[in-house]
């Protein structure tokens, strides 16, 4: 059996280690247009701000493709995928052939449309290359006034990084707070208050209209007329899936590839796992992106089981994340906005500290907890698993909340370990 | 897997397997060096929830399919041959997104400034696991229990 994974991140690696578990002896081929084993992307800002050294990048041992028997090619871009020939091609004309194919292509950075922008100098914040040019700048003296498009999770920690290095941030978001995807207003302006104390600063609900004049101070026109001087811009308007390679192909896309519970694509050989498909989200019930890393791993794990031959089925996930800037804890998942009728909020705020919880019919739905960390998983599992919390609603909302809260049925449950003693992957 | 179980008929909360933990955790592995010599005491891997008389010691459950492991963004955690679920401390940067995916609330942090998880890694190369072999009850048992 012929194995080729296009990408080498998340849900590659949770690919070979997921064929692995099947298949000892298949060909395993992993081709990365990037020229580095496997790194962790959320890292990048952590390097940046030289809180990890290079070596610490990396997500498994030097030895891990020796060790699974994959063939790595670094520094290789696949330009097509030809189904009717089982093969993949490189931009420099090899030719690959492939059994099963899983693309894990990842997301790529948004450029939005702003006028000049081709003209002048930006970074992405999302590859480690865009990190040390970022690095090499800064390090150069050339960085005296920042500037971050965006103030979605990316641009937060590409703010926090740079602050870090002693360099004034200033942060253009379209929106009206900060981390618009994962926090509503008010634990969004807290949050940016512990941000503002070290240094950031905010201009909200404006856009980047044009980019004027340039070598070294580039002026910003921002959509209300005001220019901001920066030597440094970094552009971090969101990510879209990299489905450019299946673009043509006769599959169904919508945001993402579309995958089944079995991680495969509507072409039997070709799976996809990660930021580039549509898996399942419990909570909208829809096939949908939700790019996360634990999610990217669960899927490239399934994905690779699935395609070494054994049948199995991905249980899905929600989002999930855990953040902090400046030492300041934020914890989500799920939904954190009550729709319908039968939707209910329970809030808990101090000065230091979030917790909200947002329930369906007594069922926790999701969660914002800022400023504290300890037990949040126990949280995620009663979303994932619908558990009914009427009976200890007003528990999970007190500091400290663990498993002496639950009912003793459950409680047991979790002291066991769950009847199998596997947690199915949360994310 | 043989796997630590708390039996809470037993558990007076004295929290013995917390300090012993502490102990097993520690460089000399010595009681009184551990809490009276040596800097950089570490976290106890295990926590004892008590709540009036009801009170157990709790740890990781080493799950078959860790949420933890799968979570981790810099790979500090794996799951070893034998089933255990280890964190390699040097590698992990307190991100907490295992802490945001453990279903049983099992990951404690380091103590002070320093941004690590602990966990229980069943003192691995001790023949019982220190909180289970210092328990004056045996309210903590180490057995091989299989699936249920
Ligand atoms: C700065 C930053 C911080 C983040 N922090 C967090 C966090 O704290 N927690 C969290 O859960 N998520 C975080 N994320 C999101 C997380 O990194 C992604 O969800 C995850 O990396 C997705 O993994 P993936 O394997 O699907 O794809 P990616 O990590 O995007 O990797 C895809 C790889 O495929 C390569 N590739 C694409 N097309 C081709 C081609 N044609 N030929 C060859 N190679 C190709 C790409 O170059 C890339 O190396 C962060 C993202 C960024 C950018
Ligand atoms: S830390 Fe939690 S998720 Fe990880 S193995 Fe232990 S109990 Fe399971
Ligand atoms: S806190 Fe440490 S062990 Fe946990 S996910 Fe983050 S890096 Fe991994």
């Amino acid at each position: 059996m012929k194995y080729v994974i296009i990408g080498n991140s998340a849900a590659s690696v949770g690919a070979v280690e997921g064929i692995r578990k099947v298949d000892p002896e298949g060909i395993i081929t992993v081709i990365s247009e990037e020229s580095y084993p496997a790194y962790s992307r959320p890292l990048i800002s952590y390097y940046l701000a030289g809180k990890v050294k290079e070596e610490d990048m990396y997500i498994r041992d030097p030895d891990f493709y020796e060790n699974n028997r994959v063939e790595l090619l670094l520094d290789k871009k696949v330009s097509r995928i030809e189904p009717e020939q089982n093969t993949v091609k490189l931009e420099e004309g090899q030719s690959i052939e492939y059994d099963r194919l899983l693309l894990a292509s990842g997301s790529s950075p948004f450029l939005p449309p702003i006028k000049g922008i081709e003209k002048q100098e930006y970074h992405f914040f999302n590859y480690f290359d865009d990190i040390k040019e970022i690095q090499q700048k800064i390090q150069l003296n050339q960085v005296t006034r920042p500037l971050i498009i965006g103030a979605g999770l990316v641009g937060m920690k590409a703010a926090e990084a740079i602050s870090l290095l002693g360099l004034p941030v200033t942060v253009i978001e379209l929106g009206p707070h900060i981390l618009g995807s994962i926090l509503s207003d008010v634990p969004a302006r807290m949050v940016q208050r512990k941000m503002e104390e070290h240094g950031v600063r905010f201009i909200f609900e404006k856009t980047v209209k044009e980019i004027t004049w340039g070598e070294e101070l580039q002026g910003v026109v921002l959509s209300d007329g005001q220019g901001v001087l920066t030597d440094l811009l970094i552009v971090a308007a969101g990510v879209r899936p990299r489905i450019e390679l299946v673009e043509e192909l006769p599959l169904s896309k919508n945001q993402g590839v579309k995958v089944n519970e079995y991680m495969q694509t509507d072409l039997e050989n070709i799976y996809a796992a990660g930021d580039v498909a549509e898996g399942w989200d419990l909570l909208q019930e829809e096939n949908r992106v939700i790019p996360i890393w634990p999610g990217a791993y669960r899927q490239g794990h399934v994905a690779g089981m699935n395609m070494a031959g054994l049948k199995t089925k991905d249980s899905g996930g929600f989002a999930v994340n855990s953040i902090g800037f400046f030492g300041f804890s934020i914890i989500t998942a799920g939904v954190f906005e009550a729709r319908e009728g039968n939707e209910e909020i329970l809030c808990r705020e101090e000065p230091d500290s979030y917790l909200q919880l947002v329930f369906r019919d007594n069922r926790l739905l999701g969660f914002i907890k800022l400023g504290e960390v300890g037990q949040a998983g126990i949280f995620t599992w009663l979303i994932k698993e619908g558990i009914d919390c009427n009976s200890f609603k007003e528990k999970i909302l007190r500091p400290g909340f663990c498993l002496l809260d639950l009912p003793e049925e459950l409680r047991r449950d979790r002291m066991r370990g769950g009847e199998t003693i596997e947690s199915p992957g949360c994310a | 897997m043989k796997r630590i179980y708390a039996r809470e008929e037993y558990c007076v909360g004295c929290r013995l397997c917390e300090i012993f933990c502490v102990v097993g955790h520690s460089k000399s592995k010595d009681i009184i060096k551990t809490y009276k010599k040596e800097p950089d005491r570490p976290a106890p891997r295990v926590a004892v929830w008590e709540d009036g008389p009801l009170s157990f010691a709790f740890q990781c459950r080493h799950c078959d399919q860790p949420s933890c492991v799968e979570a981790c963004i810099t790979g500090a955690l794996s799951k070893n041959e034998e089933g255990t679920v280890l964190c390699n401390e040097d590698k992990c940067v307190g991100c907490w997104t295992c802490i945001t995916v453990c279903p049983f609330g099992a990951i404690q942090r380091e103590e002070g400034e320093k941004k690590k998880i602990v966990k229980c890694n069943l003192c691995s190369g001790e023949p019982e696991p220190y909180c289970v072999s210092h328990c004056p009850n045996r309210a903590i048992v180490y057995e091989e229990r299989g699936v249920e």
